[in-house]
């Protein structure tokens, strides 16, 4: 199977049109329609029998003609020719006969190039996107060819042209002499990079992307201007596929002769960086998304058979960027102007993880924004989201924002979030390798499971059970709402010494006092000093040896409120001060309070009375201070 | 099985196996960690004996606390210097009474009282029922601060906390008669 990608056969196609290769031709009438790459050798072979039988039934060097360019600038016409060479034990390689033609000078050069191709797939495609460039610098450069100049490669760069973001072709090579080394050129064609020249080349990568820039070389000589560079699309297909899937060919080898004799020859090879296209022009269909045997480019979509496709995108075409060897893939549903989003997902090693979700920079509009949300935790999406809405996957530790104004839910990189923590810098917090869940530590080496509760000024949790089976991660600044709780399911690292600002309100009737159980074990060393004030009367008490962390005294009265601040030591004492109703509806009493906490405490814990009863805040707020 | 241990002198009691230490003992369920206390570096329980004793020395402190309260919500109806002159205001009426006449600039207490209350000297009969009503008032006070009293030394001196719950009823009786919340 013989593919020539569409630009090329254009290329062909104009090389056809051209005055000159008609007029060898015989001004024959070609049938665009019928036109195959084939046939047009058959062509140029018809046409070098006639014009010159030696050359090509010259059987000892040359068995076929594969391919054959027209350099329109100058007026030398090169043609070149699959070298089998197998007397000479350079089996697989490529050798290429330079026939210059011109009006008054017919003559060749041969023994010029071997390229190595034991890695490709020869094909006429690779040639002519691969080796046609090469020579056809060499014929603009040289002013008086000569029968017997072995053309060797040195100082050789690549001449790359963007123009508006296309592509066009064209390609110089410099002479150099063979036993020169001969450095690799390097370059990101997706972005018109140059990266190396001559391995004394650098960019300005800013002002690359401006066209018509200069690239500026270590050789103060040598200023390239972007406008007057050019880029071109190599590849190769492969067989049995779709034509547009084909694979980028790498040419990462050639093997140059020695000029001066032939028959020995000493081979230098290099190494060259993959080539890249910059064009997306490249159409795309009834491929599978999750099986693509695409390399690294950028492609229109129209169709697909099979594969996974982002949430919210059933319309084609899409923009498809593919980089890290297929293994990276960007999607822009592009059929859609009203889409503000772009998806990107990355391939494990077994299977693609699932489209994560960017928001347009572009349509970032703060009025999307809320201070409030509710966090669910499950295992499927929340019915009937409102916007700002929060959801914890808790199989596959994903958080998801839901904006109802592009009706998606955003996945927020709560992974990255974290770091910036005090805990996470303290080596308290972590995501474990092997679930992929967030774990607090109350000393390094013991880790507990706990859910980020990060993506919004004030969240309202909304997934707890009073048998405190989910706790809750809060960075320093956030709000949270817990309603209806026997416990506060925040974890702590006692290292960073948080504060917290907590006010509740509660219906519990109970004369006595209340507080917490850091991580649900009982304390022996709590203690509460305390001044009351009910009418024109003063009075005050202490408390000791209580069992919880003590907050505020209870009343006896179904309406009690407090506001507290609660400070953890590093060694796990908590400091408590709050200022609070008491009995009869309307007692002031002010608390100091103290407790401290098991080492292994890393949670606030439950609610409890002096005398161990556990119950229930109707609405409590808590704000992490530090 | 609860666990409990013993981190810098304090005590520990959890029903969270996965969070107690290894050196955690094995306590029975429905301990609480007013049951244990820290004997020779090791957890032991308390006895029935110490626990009541520790309840009732509670209780003691409780009700002694609630004793205070009683009096200070009692005095803090009075602004203090009107408390303060009380001794020498109720002697100055007996006298009133007694000798069933007023002379001014001889009760200066009761004296300032009176023109404060009338705006001037009433006549002696309105005195002498408006010390009256004073003097009455004192053994009103008298009797609360005897109460008081003797509530105290019956909470400082009993040793068996059967004998709280009387002293809470004599507390709460003096509490509704004297109108204290």
């Amino acid at each position: 199977m013989i593919y020539i990608h569409q630009e090329f056969i254009d290329d062909l196609k104009l090389k056809i049109t051209l005055e000159g290769f008609k007029y060898q031709l015989g001004n024959e009438t070609i049938d665009y329609s019928q036109f195959t790459l084939q046939n047009y050798l058959n062509d140029v072979k018809s046409f070098i029998r006639v014009a010159n039988n030696d050359i090509y039934n010259d059987t000892t060097i040359a068995t076929e003609l594969v391919g054959f360019t027209i350099d329109d600038r100058t007026k030398y016409n090169c043609i070149y020719i699959l070298y089998n060479d197998a007397t000479n034990s350079i089996n697989d390689k490529l050798a290429f006969y330079i026939k210059l033609i011109d009006t008054d000078i017919e003559s060749y050069v041969k023994n010029i190039l071997l390229f190595d191709l034991s890695n490709y797939e020869i094909n006429s495609e690779f040639i002519l996107l691969n080796i046609r460039p090469l020579f056809t610098h060499y014929h603009k450069s040289i002013t008086t060819p000569d029968p017997n100049y072995n053309l060797y490669l040195d100082e050789r760069y690549y001449e790359l042209q963007i123009r508006d973001n296309i592509i066009n072709d064209s390609q110089r090579i410099d002479r150099l002499d063979v036993d020169q080394n001969i450095d690799k050129i390097q370059r990101d064609l997706k972005y018109g990079t140059l990266l190396d020249l001559m391995n004394n080349v650098n960019i300005d990568k800013d002002n690359q992307t401006k066209l018509n820039q200069i690239i500026q070389t270590l050789d103060p000589n040598e200023v390239y201007y972007m406008a007057d560079f050019k880029l071109r699309l190599l590849g190769k297909p492969l067989n049995n596929v779709d034509p547009k899937t084909y694979d980028k060919t790498k040419l990462n080898s050639i093997i140059i002769d020695n000029p001066s004799d032939p028959t020995n020859r000493t081979l230098n090879s290099i190494n060259l960086e993959d080539y890249q296209t910059h064009k997306f022009s490249e159409q795309l269909s009834n491929i599978n998304l999750d099986d693509i045997d695409l390399k690294n480019g950028n492609y229109i979509v129209n169709s697909i058979t099979s594969g996974t496709l982002p949430q919210n995108v059933n319309t084609f075409p899409i923009y498809l960027e593919i980089r890290n060897d297929g293994k990276y893939q960007i999607l822009v549903d592009i059929s859609n102007p009203n889409n503000k989003l772009m998806y990107y997902r990355i391939y494990n090693g077994t299977n693609w993880e699932d489209w994560s979700t960017i928001l347009l920079s572009k349509d970032i509009d703060p009025s999307y924004f809320t201070t409030y949300s509710r966090l669910t935790v499950a295992t499927s999406l929340p019915n009937s989201p409102l916007h700002g809405e929060l959801y914890y996957n808790n199989t596959t530790n994903k958080l998801y924002k839901y904006n109802q104004i592009l009706n998606i839910w955003l996945e927020l990189d709560w992974r990255n979030i974290i770091t910036e923590s005090p805990e996470y810098q303290a080596n308290r917090l972590r995501v474990n390798n092997t679930t992929g869940k967030l774990e607090i530590s109350p000393d390094g080496s013991s880790w507990y499971e706990c859910i980020p509760a990060v993506g919004n000024k004030v969240i309202e949790l909304m997934t707890f059970d009073n048998s405190y089976s989910y706790k809750y991660w809060i960075a320093p600044g956030q709000i949270v709402i817990i309603r209806n709780a026997n416990h506060i399911p925040i974890v702590y690292a006692k290292d960073i010494e948080p504060f917290f600002d907590g006010a509740y309100w509660y219906s519990y009737s109970y004369d006595d006092w209340i507080g917490i159980r850091p991580s649900n074990i009982s304390i022996s060393n709590g203690d509460i000093q305390y001044m009351a004030a009910a009418n024109n009367s003063v009075w005050a008490n202490r408390l000791t040896n209580l069992s919880i962390v003590p907050i505020a005294d209870n009343s006896d009265h179904s309406e009690d409120w407090a506001n507290f601040v609660l400070r953890i030591r590093n060694n796990q004492k908590f400091l408590s001060n709050a200022i609070e109703h008491g009995n009869a509806g309307y007692f002031l009493v002010v608390n100091n309070c103290s407790g401290t906490a098991s080492s292994m405490s890393y949670w606030l814990g439950p609610w409890y009375t002096r005398t161990g009863v556990n119950f229930q805040l109707n609405v409590l707020t808590l704000t992490r201070r530090a | 099985m609860l666990k409990a241990w013993i981190e810098n002198n304090n005590i520990f009691l959890s029903e969270d196996d996965s969070i107690a230490p290894s050196n955690a003992i094995e306590v029975p369920d429905g301990t609480q960690i007013s049951d244990l206390k820290i004997g020779n570096g090791q957890i032991v329980f308390k006895t029935q004996e110490e626990k009541e004793q520790e309840q009732l020395e509670l209780d003691k402190k409780r009700l002694l606390q609630q004793l205070f309260q009683i009096s200070q919500k009692f005095l803090s109806k009075y602004p203090e210097a009107e408390s303060k002159g009380w001794v020498i205001k109720v002697e100055e009426c007996r006298q009133i009474v007694n000798s069933n006449n007023f002379t001014q600039d001889t009760y200066p207490t009761i004296e300032s009282e009176l023109l404060a209350y009338y705006g001037s000297i009433p006549d002696i009969d309105t005195i002498i029922q408006y010390c009256q009503r004073i003097i009455n008032k004192e053994t009103y006070y008298k009797k609360l601060s005897g109460t008081i009293a003797g509530l105290r030394n019956k909470l400082e001196s009993i040793t068996s906390i059967s004998e709280i719950t009387n002293i809470e009823t004599l507390m709460n009786n003096l509490k509704t008669e004297y109108g204290i919340e």
